[in-house]
């Protein structure tokens, strides 16, 4: 990863005491990345995928290996898979940090589909790990034979990671790049990923701490939508609560393309834009449902769906809805046939 | 946590009191999945057509109403849904009637109505007014595209919903007079002995006694087998496809956001790139 600098393996650590011998901790909290933008391409970060999921910790002790999570809990038995890893380890003791992810149907990381593994007894998980497998996406390494790696500098951690070669059917070493985050924050946007986390070069391992040495870079993105009804903000008033918001089946002309529902968007409005959109939509009223299936929402008022308007969002949820979504404004210069959802059509 | 399923208003003349409609009752059934006894997979069903001899998709299926044998007259969604009464959202009430003169027969499914916040006074004006007449409120209302016919009870300071079959969905028991045997009159001897039956097993109802055996049955043998880690183990699915799949793909597009990065400075000298040799695992 640096050609420049050449890795210290354990037993140079240890010879030069930058490493001590302890007692394997029954727990670590993780470290958190504090939200920011993309630091400069000539800041001293290395950048990698962020990857949604779940976080998790894998101990090694003694030929016994168990999972816990941010919050401390035991989830070994919900993720049978990851037996094999402790076998791949060719170390006596060692703890990984990393993300618990699944993928969903189109290839992308979905904390949704992993939703379907969480909470899950030993009875369970066995049957699960077929429906939805995991992967566990390992970034660091903190423990190590014996000795605690955690006041190393990422570097020299992210060296010795690299050198375990941990890959396998259920868990991966992804990447970490030095230089411009811009590209890797470029690439992940294309793949559809949560984002990109910068480290600190010389960052230690600080446990259970929220600090600027690492920095979360989250991935924004905006679309148009058609808007097919919305819900008002008082019982009665003519004020905009929340527009619902579709797009069509991908195709050509009008004929027998469905308007997908694809959630409900109630920010980023200002009092006069609640107002104004509510004289626009009561204009094109209509009484059925102009989407493809039930509207999961009650006093909702149908519009005859003629108005686009953009909105920003941080992703979709497994049913198909916009997470966290956030209206920038009506466009008036897009054919509402021609609104499509964007992530997945352009392949 | 008790959540409303619908909310809405009864109103009858001038009066309009905004309430929200609470499920009365839960189901309590215990559900199961469809396995392959094989390998212990999901199952899925099918739809096929029998003329072309394959699976078809969900929305290449019409419904079709029978006028005649083999005669149907097809109906899409879009047209259904045209004719879905409006949804006012009131619960009308048309009659207040005496609480005996409905036979239990026509009543459904039970719901609560709980008044909005401002609601409270005209809401328990009208259950002291239905206890004190000692009726009931006959009403209609809309809910999900159905029209309900509903029974408006007071019970202890609440207002219980119940919706009721219309005339026309009750088998009237004089239906089933081809089906019954001849009934003669009993004795007087008989009757006092069943008398004296129905005194001994006689009581007040107290539903807490009664238990689903069965269901409870069902959840023993279920936790047992559990405990007794007797589950079963389909084969595993191999998806370390998919993560190769994303890996390689970020590597491209990361090799294209670099190259474009470069295109885009035409003036700076092939300088040094700053290199980062992932080793991917």
């Amino acid at each position: 990863m640096y050609p420049e600098v050449a890795v210290a393996s354990l037993s140079d650590h240890i010879k030069d005491q930058s490493v001590v011998a302890e007692p394997m901790p029954a727990h670590i909290q993780p470290m958190l990345a504090t939200l920011s933008e993309l630091p400069g391409e000539h800041r001293p970060y290395a950048y990698e995928y962020k990857w949604d999921g779940i976080r998790a910790l894998y101990f090694l002790e003694a030929g016994q290996w168990r999972v816990e999570t941010r919050n401390l809990n035991d989830v070994t038995v919900a993720y049978p898979e990851l037996a094999d890893l402790a076998a791949g380890l060719e170390h006596s003791s060692a703890i990984l940090d990393g993300e618990i992810v699944a993928m969903n149907e189109h290839g992308h990381p979905s904390f949704g589909r992993l939703s379907h593994r969480l909470g899950l007894t030993e009875a369970h998980a066995a049957a699960r790990a077929v429906d939805t497998p995991v992967t566990y996406m390992i970034f660091d390494v903190l423990y190590l034979d014996g000795y605690s790696l955690m006041p190393l500098e990422y570097r020299e951690r992210r060296g010795m990671l690299e050198e375990l070669g941990l890959s396998g059917e259920s868990w991966k070493t992804p990447p970490s790049f030095t230089g411009d985050g811009g590209p890797v924050l470029d690439a992940a946007r294309e793949n559809h990923l949560e984002g990109v986390v910068a480290k600190k070069l010389d960052s230690p391992y600080r446990q259970g701490l929220r600090t600027k040495e690492w920095l979360k870079i989250k991935i924004v993105r905006r679309q148009e939508f058609v808007i097919g009804g919305w819900t008002p903000l008082r019982t009665g008033a003519p004020v905009v609560g929340a527009l619902l918001i579709g797009y069509y089946e991908p195709g050509k002309g009008r004929d027998g393309r469905r308007l997908i529902y694809a959630g409900s968007v109630g920010t980023g409005f200002s009092e006069h834009d609640r107002e104004t959109l509510a004289r626009l939509l009561e204009s094109r009223q209509r009484d059925t449902n102009p989407f493809a299936e039930r509207v999961p929402k009650a006093s909702v008022m149908f519009a005859e769906p003629e108005l686009v308007g953009e909105v920003e969002y941080r992703g979709w949820t497994g049913q198909g809805h916009l997470r966290q979504p956030s209206f920038k404004g009506l466009r008036d210069d897009k054919e509402p046939t021609d609104v499509v959802r964007e992530d997945i059509v352009k392949k | 946590m008790a959540r409303a399923i619908w909310s809405g208003s009864i109103s009858f003349g001038l009066v309009n009191i905004p309430v929200k409609l609470y499920s009365a009752v839960k189901d309590h059934s215990v559900h199961f999945h469809m396995l392959h006894e094989k390998d212990g997979v999901r199952v899925r069903q099918q739809l096929v057509c029998p003329l072309d001899d394959e699976e078809i998709d969900r929305d290449e299926v019409v419904k079709g109403y029978e006028i005649s044998p083999d005669q149907y007259v097809t109906v899409t969604g879009d047209e259904l849904e045209s004719l879905t009464p409006k949804a006012s959202r009131t619960i009308e009430i048309l009659d207040f009637v005496g609480l005996p003169e409905i036979d239990p027969v026509y009543y459904q499914h039970p719901y609560y109505l709980v008044p909005d916040e401002q609601a409270g006074r005209p809401y328990s004006l009208l259950v002291a007014a239905m206890e004190k007449a000692n009726r009931v409120g006959i009403s209609k209302f809309v809910m999900r595209d159905k029209e309900y016919l509903a029974a408006l009870r007071p019970v202890g300071g609440v207002i219980v919903l119940e919706t009721m079959h219309f005339a026309d969905e009750v088998v009237q028991a004089s239906e089933l007079e081809g089906e019954m045997p001849e009934l003669k009159e009993p004795t007087e001897k008989e009757l006092k002995m069943a008398g004296q039956l129905i005194d001994m097993l006689a009581g007040s109802f107290d539903p807490e006694q009664y238990h689903d055996d069965y269901r409870e049955a069902v959840m023993d043998l279920v936790n047992t087998k559990a405990e007794g880690k007797e589950y079963v183990m389909p084969p595993p699915v191999k998806e370390e496809g998919k993560v190769i799949d994303i890996m390689v793909a970020l590597e491209k597009s990361l090799a294209r956001a670099r190259e474009q990065k470069e295109e885009a400075k035409p003036s700076k000298k092939p300088a040094k790139k700053t290199k980062a040799h992932a080793r991917a695992g």
